[in-house]
């Protein structure tokens, strides 16, 4: 066994751990809303700069007629560490799993960097993306 | 007179106890054979027969080459941990007739063969060593005394006390297999024992706990339960590794100490 200390390790698992709890719960909402209220194929940039900037979410689908107008800042908070959580626990996951090949320690610092660059541009990715539906950014991210 | 229950007791010795089984043996000796292959035996036998008993019944009469490890016959020596119908299991404590026909008898996974159903088991034995598996006590007890136990403790490490080293948690274990610095279930729950243990002292459990939690130690654990399944003891790895994970996460929530 590898005896070298580690600090970050016992961290590491206690956050993977706690972020799949919270996936469960923000993903849950996720599908709900984008799946079984909206529905996927009635997401529209309109509703969806409704549900981001004003936390209103409507939609006519399996569900039934619902319209759910909460705080804003508590819908935009759920989109945020959904993909902060996410990526998180998807990026450190790979990284495991990578690292428990034998064949790929020797890879381990610069997985270890590239993971975490990774993981950063993606997040600011998103954070851009998010940014969008907000007026002043419009000019930020414009995907076409 | 005989009473009904002695008239009903079952002999296996009778002839209408007899039935017929097919064993698929793997076979393979590393220095003579390009590849592997399984050879097929038909054996008769008898009730409670088990898949060593099968074993030797095939060496003494049908083909003495056949080379697998055991002792004790009674699932305490723990050397004949090998591969049937998709599980680790003791051959000694396995029933021909409780796993089907034909009975698929292979070598652990993921350990090397040495011949046939022998395995080379050093490479475990290296893991266990890992956790440093002997009693390292903070203090001598005073002159006369003896390290005392309170039998809540000893209850507490009951439950890994019973491994007999057969390697089976081990070779069922996915994270073992690919990572050669994860010590393994058998190891880990080996660490466990002493890591409870409270006559080693809260120095020795702290370093213990410390050097369980490098890069490649308990956190490595998948919670799968591959281990917990194939135990033939009852032990449960899976359950000492969390308990030890979150111990060890506990102490570093309690920074402010
Ligand atoms: S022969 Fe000893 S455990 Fe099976």
């Amino acid at each position: 066994m590898s005896t070298k200390p580690s600090k970050t390790a016992g961290w590491n698992w206690f956050l993977q751990r706690a972020t799949g709890v919270a996936l469960v719960v923000l993903l849950g909402f996720h599908f709900a809303v984008e799946h079984f209220i909206v529905g996927a194929h009635h997401i529209t940039a309109e509703n969806t700069v409704e549900r981001i900037t004003h936390g209103l979410i409507q939609g006519d689908h399996v569900l039934g007629q619902i319209t759910i107008n909460m705080p804003a800042f508590l819908y935009q908070a759920s989109a945020i560490l959904l993909l902060a959580f996410s990526i998180f626990h998807g990026m450190y996951g790979v990284y495991n799993i990578l690292m428990e090949q034998d064949a790929l320690k020797k890879y381990r610092q610069p997985l270890k960097y590239f993971f975490i660059v990774f993981s950063i541009a993606l997040f600011i990715q998103g954070v851009l993306i998010f940014l969008a539906f907000f007026e002043p950014f419009w000019e930020i991210y414009d995907p076409r | 007179m005989a009473t009904t229950e002695e008239t009903q007791k079952p002999d296996a010795a009778t002839a209408t106890d007899e039935e017929t089984a097919t064993l698929e043996v793997f076979r393979y000796v590393p220095e003579e054979d390009d590849e592997p292959y399984f050879e097929t035996f038909e054996i008769e036998t008898f009730e409670g027969m088990t898949v060593l008993d099968a074993l030797i019944k095939i060496r003494d009469e049908q083909d003495p080459s056949l080379t697998i490890r055991h002792s004790c016959r009674m699932a305490r020596c723990g050397s004949d941990a090998v591969y049937i119908n998709g599980t680790q299991r003791l051959a000694c404590n396995t029933q021909v007739r409780e796993v089907g026909d034909p009975v698929k008898v292979e070598p652990l996974p993921r350990f090397d063969v040495i011949r046939d159903l022998v395995v080379e088991m050093n490479e475990f034995y290296d893991r266990m060593e890992s956790v440093e598996p002997w009693f390292q006590p903070d203090h001598e007890p005073e002159t006369g005394e003896e390290y005392l136990q309170s039998p809540e403790n000893r209850r507490n490490i009951d439950t890994v006390l019973d491994c007999i080293w057969c390697g089976a948690c081990t070779s069922s274990c996915s994270p073992a297999a690919t990572d050669s610095d994860f010590p393994g279930p058998a190891a880990l729950a080996k660490a466990y024992r002493f890591y409870k243990d409270e006559r080693e002292g809260e120095e020795t459990r702290k370093r213990r706990l410390e050097m369980l939690e490098s890069s490649h130690g308990i956190y490595r654990c998948h919670t799968q339960f591959n281990c917990t399944e194939v135990c033939p003891k009852g032990i449960s790895p899976t359950e000492a590794i969390m308990e030890m994970s979150r111990d060890a996460v506990k102490e570093k929530l309690r920074f402010w100490r």
